[in-house]
């Protein structure tokens, strides 16, 4: 290689691109040029700080509102939604008032706004038949409603009242009782509460009284029990005290006359 | 069939989950590609958004299912120009000596050990620089050196993406690297 590398040949030699031919005729050059050198240094100083910048982490976001984002967006800018909002609007007017004769007048200061033919007498004159339609068909049925009214109000004034006149007569018809037939029921009523106090209050001391005999009935069996279980313990251990010293007794007679077996055998032997 | 594929071919059928699965599967790459591009968060959001709009807008127009990858690229790309037009920045910090060469503390910096107290600190301060850097290129320029450098995209498929010749891709990978030299 006689002249210097392509910018190309630096990146490929940068990123290892080039053949090991190619590689070896670029580093033959590059023996040969400083300035080379020095940019190739400062190019991979360069990369190797650029790889300082790691990837950052991110959470990518709900589907929804990707998805919804899509849905809700349209493929059209949205200034040509308006301008074809606004002609669409136009053009609806335009058929409207054309379907409906409508007339744009400007009299009197005042713009006003009309449909159909403009005749005013025929207007006039619908105008003061529909009145006197709307009058009569009015009071017929205001006079109607009035009558069917007052009926609905007369019934239900004598409904009530007889409803009234049947409570009072109930009311009249309940037997009644005098001063003294109260105070009577009243002391007797009172009698009665005394007399079942009492018999309650004598039936609770009967209960309490079987109640505390026959808790005292029980505790002198239980004592009665209990010295009987104690004085078979102290009759049975007197009686094994009995045995032991009797077996211990015959026991040291049985030595005693071996002893003094053995020492009349000596005494024998001896004479 | 791959399985990329496949859930492009689904996606474009309609299914909501295939295009869920799409969507996870490329939002960090558009979040990034966008965040690379203007260096900010928002504007990053902002871009995977559209840019998964017009996808679920357009799957439908996508014959090849293989040629997913470029397709999405081009139309994050094209959103990002949509941004960049709205909104440009200027930030120069410069980094280099006047002779060209990486200030020395920088190429310390770099050389030290990635366990220093305050490498992460140091490191988010790099990055911050090089983010700006980025922001400096022309929109060419950088969306090459983005594709390149961070999206690992071949030559080819930067060519491709761009209809421009390889040999222009890695002329504007080249120019762009040297620019950026300026600003580091």
């Amino acid at each position: 290689m006689n002249k210097r590398p392509s910018e190309e040949q630096i990146i490929d030699f940068l990123f290892g691109y080039l053949t090991p031919e190619e590689r070896n005729k670029f580093e033959e050059y590059l023996q040969t040029d400083a300035e080379l050198r020095n940019e190739l240094e400062q190019l991979v100083a360069t990369r190797k700080l650029m790889a300082v910048v790691a990837d950052e982490e991110v959470i990518e976001p709900p589907m929804d509102q990707i998805v919804d984002t899509t849905s809700n967006r349209s493929l059209l800018p949205r200034s040509v939604w308006i301008v074809s909002s606004i002609a669409a609007s136009i053009c609806l007017i335009m058929l409207m008032g054309f379907m409906t004769n409508m007339n744009i007048t400007y009299a009197n200061r005042e713009i006003s706004l009309s449909f159909g033919e403009p005749t005013e007498a025929r207007q006039q004159a619908n105008f003061s038949s529909l009145l006197a339609d709307y009058k009569k068909t009015s009071s017929h049925e205001l006079q109607q409603a009035t009558s069917l009214l007052r009926a609905d109000l007369t019934n239900l004034v004598l409904d009530s009242q007889e409803r009234q006149q049947e409570e009072i007569k109930k009311f009249n018809t309940r037997p009644r009782l005098s001063k003294t037939q109260v105070d009577t029921l009243i002391n007797e009523f009172k009698q009665a509460n005394t007399k079942s106090m009492q018999e309650f209050y004598s039936q609770s001391s009967e209960q309490q009284e079987a109640y505390l005999k026959s808790l005292f009935a029980q505790f002198y069996e239980y004592l009665d029990k209990q010295r009987e279980q104690d004085l078979k313990f102290i009759q049975a251990n007197m009686l094994r005290l009995k045995n032991d010293t009797d077996e211990r007794q015959e026991q040291t007679e049985e030595v005693l006359a071996r002893i003094i077996t053995t020492v009349n055998q000596d005494n024998s032997i001896g004479q | 069939m791959l399985h990329a594929d496949s859930l492009i071919i689904n996606a474009r059928a309609g299914s909501t989950r295939a295009f869920s699965k799409l969507v996870s599967l490329w939002y960090k790459r558009i979040y990034n590609f966008g965040f690379k591009y203007f260096g900010d968060h928002d504007m990053a959001m902002e871009i995977a958004q559209k840019s998964f709009i017009t996808v679920h807008q357009s799957l439908k127009m996508l014959k090849d299912p293989g040629s997913f990858k470029p397709w999405l690229y081009r139309i994050a790309i094209n959103h990002c120009h949509d941004e960049e037009r709205k909104s440009r920045r200027n930030k120069v910090f410069s980094m280099f000596k006047e002779d060209g060469r990486m200030d020395e503390m920088l190429e310390t910096q770099m050389e030290a050990p990635s366990n220093a107290p305050d490498s992460a600190l140091h490191k988010n301060d790099l990055a911050h620089v090089v983010i700006n850097s980025l922001s400096q290129l022309s929109e060419e320029q950088r969306e090459v050196v983005i594709m390149k450098e961070y999206e690992g995209l071949k030559f080819k498929e930067i060519a491709s993406i761009l209809t421009i010749s390889e040999n222009t891709a890695k002329s504007r990978l080249y120019y762009a690297l040297k620019t950026m030299k300026k600003y580091l």
